[in-house]
C-alpha cells in the first residue's frame, strides 16, 4: 500500500525509462563450500535477466522498481532444479554519471524435483534415497544497496548487494550482483 | 501409505550427487525451533565428556544448519537429559534397511543424541553414527534419534574436534529429514572429509526444500510460540526507505522549485 501510494504520488511528476538488464548474481558470498578442500564461494556464474523502470521524481531522484530472474538450473545434481527471482523497489540518487541505489524487496528461491529414487552409498552398502517430488518456494525479504555508472544515454552498469536476514547474525547473507542495463527510454 | 524410513549410516571413507530425502513422505518438523539434546552419561569410549559433547552440538548447529539464509529453521543446543539405558544398548531398528524403528527408543520431541554400543547398530568401528527419524505423524516429524558409535574400538574418538562437529552436523541433517548427497563438497556426503568448513550448495537446497523461509509473513499458518518473528526486518526496511526519503526531502523540494 505504501509503495502504491508512493508510485501514485510520484506519477504526477514522473518521466520514466524502461530498462532491460543482463548480469550475474553471485549468491551468498563466502557461505558455501565449493570443493572438498574447504574452499568457500567467492565468484559463481549465475546469469540474471532484469526488467526495470526509472521513474524520475526530480532530475536527481528516481524511483526504480525492478524484477529479475535467474535461469533454472540443476546445480549439483540433474535430479533437482533451482530457480530464483526477485522484485525490489529502490530509490536512486544521481550524481552526474554515478548513481547510488537503495531499496528493499522480496527474493524467491524455487527448488523442485521430479521424484523417484537414486541409489547412493549408505554406510558400507548402497540404498535408494527418495528424491524431492514437488516445487517449494522460499521467500526472503531483502535490502538492496548499489553503486552505478551511466555509460551513456543507452547503457548503465550497476554493482549491488542484496542483504538477506539483516537482523540475524547467523543467517545474514550477501549476494553480489553486477548488471548492465539497456535504456529503452520513455514510451507512451 | 506406509512411511519408508532409511537407516542412515555415516561411513568413514569411500565414494558418493543433489540432495536426497531420507523418507518417502517429505517428513519434516513443522515447528521452526528445534532443540538438540544429549542422553546423559552414556558416552564412555568417544573421548569427550557430556559437557564437551554439548559444545560440539552447539557448534554443529551454529556453524552449519543455522546459517542457511533461505531456511526458517532455528536449531538450539539442548541439554543433558536422563533417558532409559535402552538408548545406550538397544537396537535402533527392529528390522533391516527399511527401518522399522524400535518403539523403546522413540524420541518424544525434537532431536536426541545418544552414545550407543550395540554391535548390530554398529557392525564396524568405522560407522560413526546412525540416525532415524523415529517419531512422526503423517508428514510431520516429531522426534529423531541420533546414535553415535561408542563401541570400545570406535573411530569417533580419533577424529579432530572440527571433524566431530561436522559428523554431528551431518547426523542432525538426517534427523531433520535429509538423505545423502552425491557430491563431496556437501556436508550430507556419506563420508567425512577433514576439510569441512561450511554447508555445500546441495545442503542449502535440501534444507530450504524441507524448511523454506517465508518472509515477511507466513501465509495461512498459525505462528507458534517457537516462531522467529519475521516482521522486524520488514519494518526495518520500510523505516530505512522512509528515513532516506526524509533526508532527501529538502533537496527534492529545492530542486523542484
Amino acid at each position: 500500500m505504501i509503495f502504491i501510494g508512493l508510485a501514485v504520488h510520484f506519477n504526477s511528476y514522473a518521466k520514466y525509462d524502461f530498462k532491460l538488464g543482463l548480469g550475474n548474481l553471485n549468491e551468498y558470498v563466502g557461505k558455501i563450500q565449493t570443493d572438498d578442500q574447504g574452499t568457500l564461494n567467492l565468484l559463481s556464474v549465475n546469469p540474471v535477466v532484469i526488467f526495470s523502470l526509472d521513474y524520475e521524481y526530480t532530475p536527481k531522484i528516481l524511483f526504480t522498481p525492478d524484477i529479475g530472474f535467474t535461469f533454472p538450473k540443476s546445480d549439483r545434481d540433474e535430479n533437482t532444479n533451482r530457480f530464483s527471482f526477485y522484485s525490489t523497489l529502490n530509490l536512486k540518487y544521481k550524481m552526474n554519471d554515478i548513481y547510488l541505489l537503495t531499496g528493499m524487496g522480496l527474493f524467491f528461491t524455487s527448488i523442485s524435483g521430479a521424484g523417484g529414487e537414486e541409489n547412493l552409498n549408505n554406510g558400507n552398502s548402497v540404498d535408494s534415497f527418495p528424491l524431492p517430488d514437488k516445487v517449494v518456494v522460499a521467500r526472503n525479504l531483502i535490502m538492496n544497496f548499489g553503486l552505478g555508472y551511466n555509460i551513456n544515454e543507452d547503457f548503465d552498469i550497476l554493482v549491488h548487494s542484496f542483504i538477506f536476514n539483516l537482523e540475524s547474525k547467523d543467517q545474514r547473507a550477501f549476494s553480489i550482483g553486477t548488471n548492465i542495463h539497456f535504456h529503452f527510454g520513455e514510451f507512451n | 501409505m506406509k512411511t519408508k524410513f532409511l537407516l542412515l549410516l555415516l561411513f568413514l571413507n569411500v565414494q558418493i550427487k543433489a540432495f536426497k530425502l531420507n523418507n518417502n513422505v517429505n517428513l519434516a518438523f513443522k515447528k521452526e525451533s528445534i532443540s538438540v539434546n544429549l542422553a546423559q552419561g552414556f558416552c564412555t569410549n568417544i573421548g569427550i565428556s557430556d559437557d564437551e559433547f554439548l559444545t560440539i552440538i552447539e557448534d554443529a548447529v551454529s556453524d552449519y544448519w543455522n546459517k542457511v539464509p533461505t531456511a526458517k529453521l532455528k536449531l538450539t543446543r539442548g541439554s543433558k537429559v536422563s533417558v532409559s539405558t535402552n538408548f545406550q544398548t538397544g537396537l535402533i531398528c527392529n528390522s533391516g534397511t527399511n527401518c522399522d524403528p524400535n518403539p523403546l527408543l522413540e524420541v518424544d520431541n525434537d532431536i536426541l543424541i545418544s552414545c550407543n554400543n550395540n554391535l548390530t547398530n554398529f557392525p564396524s568401528s568405522s560407522i560413526l553414527g546412525v540416525t532415524v527419524p523415529n517419531h512422526s505423524s503423517g508428514s510431520t516429524l516429531l522426534g529423531s534419534l541420533i546414535i553415535i558409535n561408542d563401541r570400545a574400538d570406535t573411530q569417533f574418538d580419533t577424529k579432530s574436534r572440527d571433524e566431530k562437529v561436522a559428523i554431528i552436523a551431518h547426523e542432525i541433517g538426517h534427523a531433520l529429514g535429509l538423505g545423502h548427497s552425491p557430491v563431496r563438497d556437501s556436508l550430507m556426503y556419506y563420508s567425512t572429509i577433514p576439510t569441512r568448513r561450511s554447508l555445500g550448495r546441495d545442503d542449502i537446497d535440501g534444507i530450504t526444500y524441507l524448511y523454506p523461509k517465508q518472509q515477511p509473513i507466513t501465509c495461512g499458518t498459525v505462528i507458534t510460540e517457537n516462531s522467529t518473528p519475521q516482521w522486524p526486518s520488514f519494518l526495518l526496511g520500510f523505516l530505512f526507505i522512509y528515513l532516506v526519503y526524509l533526508k532527501l526531502r529538502p533537496r527534492l523540494a529545492h530542486s523542484r522549485s
